[in-house]
């Protein structure tokens, strides 16, 4: 049968017409909508347009900025270990020499199919006073005494970023093995037989030429921990004094832990867009120079 | 091809039609033909509160309603506020509870917030008969909006096999201040190594709110505003709470999550500052039976009016006002939790749940010596207790106040700010969460 051709847009709308009812009904007027309550105020059922109080609300908003600080901080120290362990285990893990490979990447992998809640509720078991985690080092003899890892302003955050590595390494690492398998064997050989060694070899020929890949796995992460959420809020509920809390756990609190204020929620959310937009942007920006 | 297109377009269309209009038709048709047989129950605690709601159930079937039908769905108390916040503003009455169960703290907010959404109960039932504090948190405007239920009357739980190590008497820990309570667990540390109790001090907002109501105050003045600064309980607790973690008396975990039950359970504690039923949890230990006693709670040194009553916890049930079912569900906890007596008995001996329905009180179950307390009648004093509690207004933003404080109490064990400085933070932050 010979394909009939598409004529006119009666035809095309056809065809895209319910993709463009539901994106409009779900995706778009959520979107507009959040726009329209961030210029209100709420109490829970009591709206009251306020112009741009709560954009200037949020300016003033200390504990804001700090939910946002603590974002960045994890964000500048828990990607780059993170990735830079997933690169080297995909590195180690395409190694033609190793045995046992299946269970080596499967074992990596795990962590990442496991509930969120579930792994932090374990991690949270895991370091108590007097969890596994501190008799461990007390019995190797590394600390004298038990460290309080999630009350302790410093030691809750470690403890964050930790559990974040565990989760999130895995899940870098098969991208970064993903595009690994798709440099060429040849390359690399002639390489070794140039004379360049392992150093060389991951730095000159591999990163260069999974740099796409590179810039993927951070603008997504970056997002990730913009947005990071459970493992606080199940680890340390954002104490000790806000030291973990993070800016999106401080929305969920304005919407259903305080008086359900949804205007203030959705001026914060859109702050938050803002900012992932940005760094999204500049990392292109970045990466792409010639 | 086309026919298929056809026949795509027709099922796709049916569906969209029957998802806008089903809900409707069949929803109502259901709620009408069982009207007054069915009702939808949310609440938490399978321990607890889920078997109590259960039994209610059984008994109004006896009472004569032999088709009365209860599901209750079970889910924690963050979901059922988020899940009906979510349904209120949404302004969708559907897939909502008839009946809800709300912790005290919270009911204030829910009907400043919510106006219309729950229904006045003042003219069914006759709430001169239950503890006045509990009807005064669910009041407003006249209106009552809650059956009471059950007490979170407090007192101090203490093993005595420890503190006698400890060189301690039951005698000596009757009518404690809380500096007597830290000394106390002081000695406990260091004679018997044990921690003194467990909880997390710088989100040990629960000790302060356990104290306030002790002496009659909360974290709002009479016009609502935020009251830190010039507030003497929470001047006097928040040094009690640095004590605590100064001196690392408290196993720094949860209170009310798994490792704190635990570390009760355990053993690795010598005393609980809690509510009445925190008792089912300490009784869960079987193999501590008889080594546990209790006493009233510390009291305030520097506070006038204070005593040694107060309420931790604690909730309600609240009926919607949009459920097709109102009447029936408020017919339903009228019959068992407002009038029937046989009931609260049964679920006193068999939950460990103080209700604060007075007449239910003079019954023979609150005379039950509790064994694993040494015969003492358990029951019978925190009810005591409970009818001396003083009450007061927990306002709409209990939960940020209490946020306010957590965000600044580390910071002021650590030294980094003297105590006037923290309670100025903490009103800054009060006052910025809110808005003002």
């Amino acid at each position: 049968m010979k394909p009939k051709k598409i004529s006119g847009k009666g035809e095309v709308w056809k065809f895209i017409i319910f993709a463009v009812l539901f994106g409009s009904a779900f995706l778009l007027y959520p979107i507009f909508y959040s726009i329209y309550i961030s210029f209100h105020s709420m109490q829970g059922l009591n709206s009251v347009f306020n112009g741009l109080h709560n954009y200037i609300r949020m300016a003033q908003d200390t504990v804001f900025w700090k939910a946002l600080l603590n974002n960045f901080t994890y964000l500048i120290f828990q990607v780059p270990i993170m990735l830079i362990l997933g690169l080297l285990l995909a590195f180690m893990l395409n190694s033609s020499t190793l045995k046992g490979k299946t269970f080596f990447r499967l074992a990596l992998f795990l962590p990442c199919v496991t509930s969120l809640v579930s792994y932090s509720v374990l991690f949270k078991m895991m370091f108590q006073v007097g969890g596994i985690v501190n008799n461990f080092l007390l019995t190797v003899g590394i600390i004298q005494m038990p460290i309080n890892w999630l009350n302790s302003p410093f030691w809750a955050k470690v403890t964050v970023i930790l559990a974040l590595c565990w989760r999130w390494t895995g899940y870098n690492m098969i991208f970064y093995l993903a595009g690994l398998q798709n440099i060429s064997a040849d390359t690399l050989e002639a390489a070794s037989i140039d004379g360049a060694n392992a150093a060389q070899k991951f730095f000159r020929i591999i990163i260069p030429q999974l740099k796409p890949v590179i810039v993927f796995t951070t603008i997504t992460s970056t997002i990730g921990t913009i947005q990071l959420f459970d493992e606080v809020v199940n680890l340390t509920g954002g104490g000790p004094s806000n030291e973990t809390l993070t800016a999106a756990q401080l929305i969920y609190n304005h919407s259903f832990v305080y008086t359900s204020n949804f205007g203030y929620s959705a001026t914060l959310s859109w702050a938050l867009v803002v900012i992932v937009a940005i760094l999204s942007i500049i990392q292109l920006k970045v990466t792409n120079r010639p | 091809m086309k026919k298929l297109a056809v026949l795509l377009y027709g099922v796709v269309g049916l569906m969209l039609l029957v998802a806008c209009t089903g809900s409707d038709g069949t929803d109502s048709k259901q709620s009408n033909s069982s009207k007054d047989t069915a009702l939808t129950v949310w609440a938490w605690d399978k321990n607890f509160n889920i078997p109590i709601m259960e039994k209610a159930g059984e008994y109004y079937k006896k009472d004569g309603h032999e088709d009365f039908k209860l599901t209750i769905s079970e889910m924690s108390n963050d979901d059922t506020k988020q899940k009906l916040v979510s349904g209120f503003t949404s302004g969708v009455s559907e897939g909502l509870p008839d009946i809800v169960l709300v912790e005290d703290y919270d009911t204030q907010s829910f009907l400043t917030n919510y106006e219309g959404k729950f229904a006045d109960l003042s003219d069914e039932i006759d709430f001169s008969q239950f503890a006045e504090y509990k009807v005064d948190a669910v009041s407003q405007d006249k209106g009552v909006y809650a059956v009471p239920f059950d007490s979170g009357s407090a007192g101090l739980y203490y093993r005595t096999d420890y503190l006698e190590e400890a060189g301690y008497t039951p005698d000596d820990l009757k009518d404690l201040t809380w500096s007597e309570f830290i000394q106390i667990g002081k000695d406990v540390k260091e004679k018997i190594g044990k921690w003194f109790v467990a909880f997390i001090p710088n989100r040990g907002t629960h000790y302060m709110q356990m104290a306030m109501q002790s002496a009659g105050v909360w974290y709002f003045d009479k016009e609502g505003k935020v009251y830190f600064k010039n507030n003497p309980v929470i001047r006097e607790m928040a040094e009690v709470l640095k004590e605590i973690e100064k001196n690392n008396l408290a196993k720094p975990v949860d209170y009310f999550a798994a490792e704190g039950i635990g570390a009760v359970t355990s053993g690795e504690v010598a005393a609980v500052v809690s509510a009445v039923w925190y008792s089912a949890t300490i009784k869960s230990a079987e193999d501590q039976a008889g080594k546990w006693a209790y006493t009233t709670i510390p009291k305030l040194e520097t506070v006038k009016n204070a005593t040694h009553y107060s309420n931790l916890g604690g909730s309600s049930w609240m009926v919607l006002e949009d459920s097709p079912n109102k009447e029936a569900a408020i017919d339903f906890l009228k019959t068992e939790f407002a009038g029937n007596d046989e009931f609260y008995q049964e679920i006193l001996v068999d939950n460990g749940a103080v209700g604060t329905y007075l007449p239910s009180q003079t019954g023979e179950a609150y005379q039950y010596k509790d064994p694993y307390f040494n015969d003492a009648q358990i029951y019978k004093d925190f009810s005591e207790w409970m009818e001396k509690i003083p009450g007061v207004d927990y306002g709409v933003n209990t939960n940020i106040a209490m946020e306010a404080l957590r965000s600044v109490l580390q910071d002021y064990f650590d030294d980094k700010i003297s105590l006037d400085e923290m309670l100025e933070q903490a009103e800054d932050y009060y006052n910025m969460q809110i808005g003002e």
